[in-house]
């Protein structure tokens, strides 16, 4: 869902929130899924069980009939992207969404077909400061795919 | 284009336009696009055999274009 806040609407089934530290510590809405369950925590669903629910599909909680999966930071450019990401608010609540730049350079690290189609949006319809797209890329030796991808 | 009437250009154009204003709507109303666009794709997917289930979000209207719930 994090691409969408900045392109067109883009069809997807589940949410997925990156979350860091404790299940007390906010997430951000992130564009690509990362497929791993391994990295599914398991103090979210417990944390979620006390607040009542209940219902899980598959890797993802049930809430508010929207299924959701926390997806714990799991390298530098994720915590990079949930340390600057911007704070929304959707309908008076407020929410957290990663940079467009960053979730171009997640989508290059992730690096499935959908990510790529992703990359391709959002050049496409983004605002997309270059100048920090480029020094994200950088730091997180991104160039090569961007390069790929691109050119 | 090559081979493409004026006519089909300028539908082509009108659609791109169309991404583009849909990619300016305010956050709120994308996600109901979004929950339109899970409708018209779990038919499809439901009849191929992969269960998928579209949100359902309460005091959401899926019309795009509705008023936001209060």
């Amino acid at each position: 869902m994090g691409a969408t806040f900045y392109t067109e609407p883009l069809l997807t089934f589940d949410l997925d929130v990156f979350v860091v530290g404790s299940p007390n510590c906010s997430g951000a809405v992130s564009a690509p899924s990362y497929n791993e369950s391994a990295v599914t925590d398991r103090r979210y669903k417990d944390a979620l069980r006390g607040r009542g629910y209940l219902k899980e599909e598959g890797e993802c909680v049930l809430i508010e009939g929207v299924p959701v999966q926390f997806l714990p930071a799991y390298n530098p450019l994720v915590e990079e992207a949930l340390r600057e990401a911007q704070e929304i608010m959707y309908e008076d609540v407020p929410a957290r969404v990663l940079r467009s730049e960053h979730l171009v350079a997640i989508c290059l690290q992730t690096g499935r077909n959908k990510d790529r189609e992703r990359v391709r949006i959002l050049r496409e319809q983004a605002k997309l400061d270059q100048n920090f797209l480029a020094d994200v890329l950088r730091r997180h030796q991104l160039e090569d795919k961007w390069k790929l991808w691109t050119e | 284009m090559d081979g493409v009437s004026a006519e089909v250009t300028r539908i082509f154009a009108a659609k791109e336009q169309r991404r583009q204003d849909l990619a300016r709507l305010p956050f709120p109303e994308k996600v109901r696009a979004v929950m339109q666009l899970q409708e018209m794709a779990a038919t499809i997917l439901r009849a191929r055999g992969k269960a998928v289930q579209p949100w359902r979000i309460a005091g959401h209207d899926q019309k795009v274009g509705a008023a936001s719930p209060p």
